[in-house]
């Protein structure tokens, strides 16, 4: 897996992406506020933040759907603001889809695949039976997360080099979510590519990331790979004494207790020594999780 | 194996023919309500004849009263092809050099559409009329023509109206969104205005001081030409709605 950041070649199968003082405003609302981010090319990056935090203007940028108000945007090393070869591989699928919507989804497919060199009908064709879509129906009579299924369609048949899946899930039902997240990953190991995917299901999603960029109010309050960030805390979960017994002193970001077993969440490194003498001592350490840890970090973020 | 096969387009190749593509399905997304709005068509200047023939025996056409159909249904399709292509268009990985180029050639080739049909239904009522027996005449006193044989001068007017009408249409739709409800229904006068311009105060103009027909046209494509530029203009930064 690659994790080289930085422009790729023409014909690259995924594309890296460099921002430098992003600043978007809305009239007196600043969305994006000077933000500096490096995504590398070739990972599944989570985008994490909470409502309004930037996320969606953040992606629109990246597909040129808008312009910034100020800074450089480069993907693939290139401008993406009108940039043909750059815009072709750049996909960027939301839950509420940019789809002919009196027009059979079977249209709209064929639709995208005169505009994406990479489209894979095949793919599109599994995947549809994966979720149930009858292709000859027209999107404005599905439901909202058949919808939704529709946009991961058109997002991984589309074997974009970066692909950008803003909050694509929100409307499925669980098994169609899990149906996405092995179709994703499936995707992405038989055709590797960049994917920033934008989510409040973190729970679920965490499985999936390399990369995690968390923005808070329209900055960007930490950009780590997953297991860094994971690293900043410790999951404990054991008998209640010996679990109180070892957060003493720790911050908590959360804790279930289960008749006499307590799961605590604690932020920061725990020494080798002390999580050797807790292992001994019969509780399970293990990765902190990352919700807990996003809710904790926002909580706390700057401004 | 796929229980619902995609059968697709062989795919077209980019970035180079991107303008097409969005042509060709533009054009192809509304044959089906074309073919309706035909359709529609045929019954009401049939239904049209036989009424008239009821109080007597008709001596005008009644197809040359659809001119104003044949200008705002194809208007009203030009206002929808902004809000539904554009997002699908620059969604799809494509520029809006190329979706402005590809909705201006999509509106050419359903103008063009229009007007040969338009003057076929003539043709065909001016057939139907001569077996009956009667005068086909044209009364309404802005056409271009004075006969439907003249056939070219039916397509140049049909031409001239459903393409001022549907480059006024793509306007407006994109005034509306860009700048939302309010802006795009103020600026009405300005969207609109030359299509009203080309209906009725081209035709006032080119009576009052005996212009040709080359000169009415020439005006005609000048304003087509200063519409498709603005919305040219309009579109070149215009942000995709974010609705999501």
């Amino acid at each position: 897996m690659s994790t080289t950041t930085g422009s790729t070649t023409t014909g690259s199968t995924s594309m890296g992406v460099e921002l430098r003082g992003l600043t978007v405003r809305f009239g007196s609302t600043t969305a994006l506020d000077a933000v500096d981010l490096t995504i590398p090319a070739g990972t599944v990056c989570g985008l994490l933040g909470r409502n309004g935090s930037g996320k969606t203007t953040m992606l629109s940028v990246l597909a040129a759907f808008r312009r910034p108000t100020a800074g450089a945007v480069l993907v693939d090393g290139e401008d993406p603001w009108e940039n043909p070869r750059v815009l072709q591989d750049v996909c960027l699928v939301r839950e509420s889809g940019d789809v002919l919507a009196d027009l059979p989804m079977r249209e709209n497919l064929a639709y995208v695949a005169g505009a994406r060199p990479r489209f894979d009908a095949d793919v599109a064709g599994a995947l549809m039976d994966r979720f149930e879509l009858d292709p000859a129906k027209r999107p404005d009579r599905l439901s909202r997360g058949q919808r939704s299924a529709f946009g991961v369609v058109v997002g991984l048949a589309s074997r974009t080099a970066l692909t950008l899946l803003d909050e694509v899930h929100l409307g499925m039902d669980a098994p169609s979510r899990y149906a996405f997240y092995d179709a994703l990953l499936e995707e992405y190991v038989a055709h590797p590519r960049t994917i920033v995917l934008s989510s409040h299901l973190i729970d679920e999603v965490q499985r999936l990331l390399e990369t995690v960029v968390i923005l808070h109010r329209g900055g960007v309050l930490l950009t780590e790979d997953a297991e860094t960030l994971r690293g900043r805390g410790v999951s404990v979960t054991g008998p209640a004494e010996a679990v109180e017994e070892f957060t003493a002193g720790h911050q908590v970001l959360s804790r279930q207790q289960l008749g006499r077993t307590v799961q605590a969440m604690i932020h920061g490194e725990v020494p080798p020594e002390a999580a050797a003498r807790a292992v001994a001592s019969g509780l399970e350490l293990g990765p902190v999780d990352l919700q807990d840890l996003f809710v904790h970090l926002t909580a706390e973020g700057p401004r | 194996m796929s229980t619902h096969p995609v059968t697709l387009d062989r795919p077209t190749p980019r970035p180079r023919a991107a303008h097409l593509h969005t042509a060709r399905h533009m054009v192809r997304g509304h044959l089906r309500l074309i073919g309706w709005f035909a359709v529609i068509a045929l019954v009401v200047i049939t239904v049209a004849i036989l009424t008239r023939f009821a109080f007597g025996q008709p001596q005008e056409s009644m197809a040359q009263f659809g001119r104003q159909a044949l200008v705002w249904f194809p208007f009203s399709i030009a206002i929808g092809a902004v809000s539904s292509y554009l997002p699908v268009h620059v969604a799809s990985g494509m520029t809006r050099r190329s979706y402005t180029a590809g909705v201006l050639l999509g509106t050419a080739v359903l103008t063009a559409g229009f007007a040969a049909g338009a003057a076929v239904v003539l043709l065909l009522e001016r057939g139907v009329y001569q077996v009956a027996g009667w005068s086909h005449g044209i009364s309404e006193w802005d056409p271009l023509y004075r006969s439907v044989t003249q056939v070219h001068l039916v397509l140049a007017d049909h031409v001239a109206l459903t393409g001022t009408a549907m480059v006024a249409g793509l306007l407006v739709g994109t005034t509306y969104y860009r700048y939302g409800p309010w802006v795009g229904t103020l600026s009405l006068p300005l969207t609109v205005g030359p299509l009203v311009v080309v209906l009725w105060v081209l035709p006032y103009l080119g009576a009052e001081h005996g212009w040709t027909v080359t000169q009415h046209l020439l005006a005609t494509a000048a304003i087509i030409a200063a519409l498709a530029g603005v919305f040219a203009v309009l579109i070149r930064d215009i942000t995709v709605s974010t609705r999501s």
